[in-house]
């Protein structure tokens, strides 16, 4: 009778969790939440790169509409999104899905989890897709998305997986310091320019010939060679130029050795080329508030 | 495991006889997950015989390989038809290189409010483990690594050193001692709070471990990746303690991240002769998550959980669980309630049946949905 009558004990508390009831969703809008927190739709002349759908209550290939169907209702609802992501993926808003789809690595190391222009390279369709190379099958323990779900993911990313450009401010760049030794060597010194970029940027987009910087010789420059350049990517968001070169030389530029050395930096020349975000946003070099232009900086030493 | 393996070769005498075990092993092991399919822990169990997971596996914070106990009872009591032969023949290589192995396969299906159904069957996950463990050093190393479905994933990778008196330090990727590490990886506590097995996290756990209670520390990068990306950390306690017929739990965490996360827990559960009841409830608090004004959002999850023990090799289980996702808003909880007969007629095999009902809000067809399964679960 005793052992009987324990186990009640533990009634209370499954018949209250089963007197639970899911909401009946009123005042709420499809993502869940109140009414009141729904978006205002951005007029489409405002997102050149990514078109609201023409119905906006069927998904089309472009970001917002994605993930105003599939990333905010299905995915970020329990699993992408709250304390701990899944994967660290947060799915929750477009700005994370931009920072954490876009030319990331996924946990296979064979694959971006998006590779723009890349469906079947993307970790992220082929897990929607069920393909083999990517584990369980997303939504995890939901059912499978509808086709034209995926069809829109497909597309999206086939076309560039471009970002609406309402969504994000201009990637601009900013310096944070220079400093110069001279080196055991005679005659040379080092240059370190470290610069810091507001977004994280893909620098891969970065190569010695991208980075000029030249020496003032009154008003004229004179570059100095790109091959004596290097890298040094602190993280995602930080970069320092190391320049090695010869004092002599530089000094013979200026009109008097005991006089500062005045060099330039440029960065970004749309004739060489770009560098981007890895959401691949051009860098606004000039910062006028517009994808793209060189950055320039002088300094002295 | 090449390496691995070569290492043992050059540190540990090899003799013919240990080379033909190995290669059988491997074979054994490689046929065997070809017809199976989630490493996953069977909290009920340890609450059913009051006892700590380390009892059972070699993770003393439960789940993946088990010990030479672990093994035992996996094959002598869980079974309805106890086994006639031993495992740890094969899954101890050498008295200090031990596998093991969980696979889960599942078919499904499933109908949702849109009337839209989906069938079919899927290899749900199957995992490889491997502990190398130094003699009388307290030393070991520990991996867990998902070899199917897709390519191979590493989900715990860490090396271990056990104090004399039984506490233990952990460092290397880790699946974070939070709350009922319950076998569902697609139960709102596991998927909500983000501790599950999908989502396994690098940094460094010391426990204290006294007869009747464990107190866990554990620090990480709380990214859930290789490397951390915003330069502050993930904190957490969790403490547990064992009753004659019950034991309780608690955890606390603070994800220090750019959106600081705070998440506590209450656990426990009690065994009542054939009856184990299990139950979870968290509270977390997400700092500026409402992406409309940057408020911060509360979310209480829980679940309860009764198996009954029908026969030996039989368990029935019944599952209760609610989520709300912002208790600042009305009408937007989930809950799911599954029942599930768990059935294991013999050693090393174990077949799941159940039915599972999740409801969410009307404008959210998809989440409402009705699923039957059957699972066929090899462990190893």
């Amino acid at each position: 009778m005793k052992t009987f009558i324990k186990p009640l004990l533990i009634l209370p508390v499954i018949l209250t969790l089963v007197a639970c009831k899911a909401g009946n969703g009123e005042g709420l809008n499809a993502q869940g939440r109140p009414d009141s927190e729904t978006p205002v739709v951005v007029p489409p002349d405002t997102t050149p790169n990514d078109p609201p759908a023409e119905d906006p209550n069927k998904i089309s290939a472009n970001l917002s509409s994605i993930q105003d169907h599939v990333f905010t209702p299905i995915c970020a609802v329990v699993c992408h999104g709250g304390a701990n992501p899944a994967a660290g993926q947060d799915l929750s808003t477009i700005e994370n899905s931009i920072a954490n789809l876009i030319n990331v690595q996924s946990s296979n190391p064979l694959f971006k989890r998006v590779l723009s222009g890349s469906p079947e390279q993307s970790y992220l369709y082929l897990k929607v897709t069920g393909n083999a190379q990517a584990g369980a099958r997303m939504p995890l323990g939901q059912p499978a998305l509808p086709d034209d779900a995926i069809n829109a993911i497909k597309d999206w990313i086939a076309q560039g997986a471009m970002v609406p450009s309402n969504v994000i401010s201009p990637t601009q760049v900013s310096i944070v310091k220079i400093s110069h030794v001279k080196l055991p060597t005679d005659n040379q010194q080092q240059i370190k320019i470290t610069l810091w970029f507001n977004q994280k940027i893909n620098f891969s987009t970065l190569t010695n010939e991208q980075v000029l910087i030249a020496q003032y010789q009154g008003e004229q420059l004179t570059a100095l060679a790109s091959n004596n350049i290097s890298f040094n990517i602190i993280n995602d968001h930080t970069l320092t130029i190391n320049l090695a070169t010869s004092i002599t030389t530089s000094s013979a530029l200026t009109a008097q050795s005991n006089s500062p050395q005045k060099f330039n930096l440029q960065l970004n020349n749309p004739s060489i080329s770009t560098i981007t975000s890895i959401s691949g946003q051009i860098l606004d070099g000039n910062n006028d508030g517009i994808n793209g232009g060189v950055f320039s900086y002088d300094f002295s030493l | 495991m090449v390496i691995t393996m070569a290492l043992t070769a050059e540190y540990f005498p090899m003799t013919f006889h240990f080379n033909k075990k190995l290669i059988f092993a491997a074979l054994i092991a490689s046929v065997l997950l070809i017809f199976s399919s989630t490493s996953n822990a069977e909290p009920y169990l340890a609450y059913k015989n009051n006892l700590k997971c380390m009892v059972c596996h070699v993770n003393p914070n439960g789940g993946g390989l088990r010990n030479d106990f672990g093994r035992i009872y996996g094959q002598q009591l869980l079974p309805s038809k106890a086994a006639s032969y031993d495992t740890t023949k094969l899954a101890k290589l050498t008295q200090f290189l031990s596998l093991g192995a969980d696979a889960r396969f599942n078919g499904n299906y499933r109908k949702d409010n849109n009337g839209d159904n989906s069938r079919g069957f899927a290899i749900n996950s199957t995992q490889i483990y491997l502990n190398i463990a130094l003699p009388e050093t307290g030393l070991s190393f520990y991996l867990d690594q998902q070899v199917a479905p897709g390519t191979a994933i590493n989900r715990e990778a860490f090396v271990m050193y056990k104090f004399a008196e039984g506490n233990f330090i952990k460092a290397g990727k880790l699946f974070l001692p939070y709350g009922l590490r319950i076998e569902d990886d697609s139960a709102f506590i596991r998927q909500a709070t983000g501790m599950n097995f999908d989502n396994s996290d690098n940094g460094v756990e010391f426990a204290l471990d006294y007869s009747s209670t464990t107190i866990n520390f554990f620090m990480s990068n709380g990214t859930s990746q290789a490397s951390n990306n915003d330069n502050d950390f993930l904190y957490g306690i969790r403490a547990e303690h064992l009753f004659s017929h019950f034991r309780i739990g608690a955890t606390a965490l603070l994800n220090d991240g750019n959106k600081q996360v705070q998440q506590y827990n209450i656990y426990g559960g009690a065994n009542f002769g054939n009856v184990t009841f299990l139950t979870e409830i968290d509270y977390l608090i997400l700092s500026n998550a409402n992406t409309f004004d940057q408020s911060d959002i509360q979310q209480l999850i829980s679940l309860a959980e009764v198996n009954y023990q029908w026969q030996k090799g039989l368990n029935l289980k019944f599952t209760a669980e609610y989520f709300d996702s912002d208790v600042d808003v009305a009408q937007n909880q989930q809950t799911r309630y599954s029942f599930i007969a768990e059935y294991t007629p013999f050693a090393n095999i174990q077949l799941r049946f159940g039915y599972r009902k999740q409801d969410d809000i009307p404008q959210k067809p998809k989440q409402n949905n009705d699923l039957l399964f059957i699972q066929s679960h090899f462990y190893f």
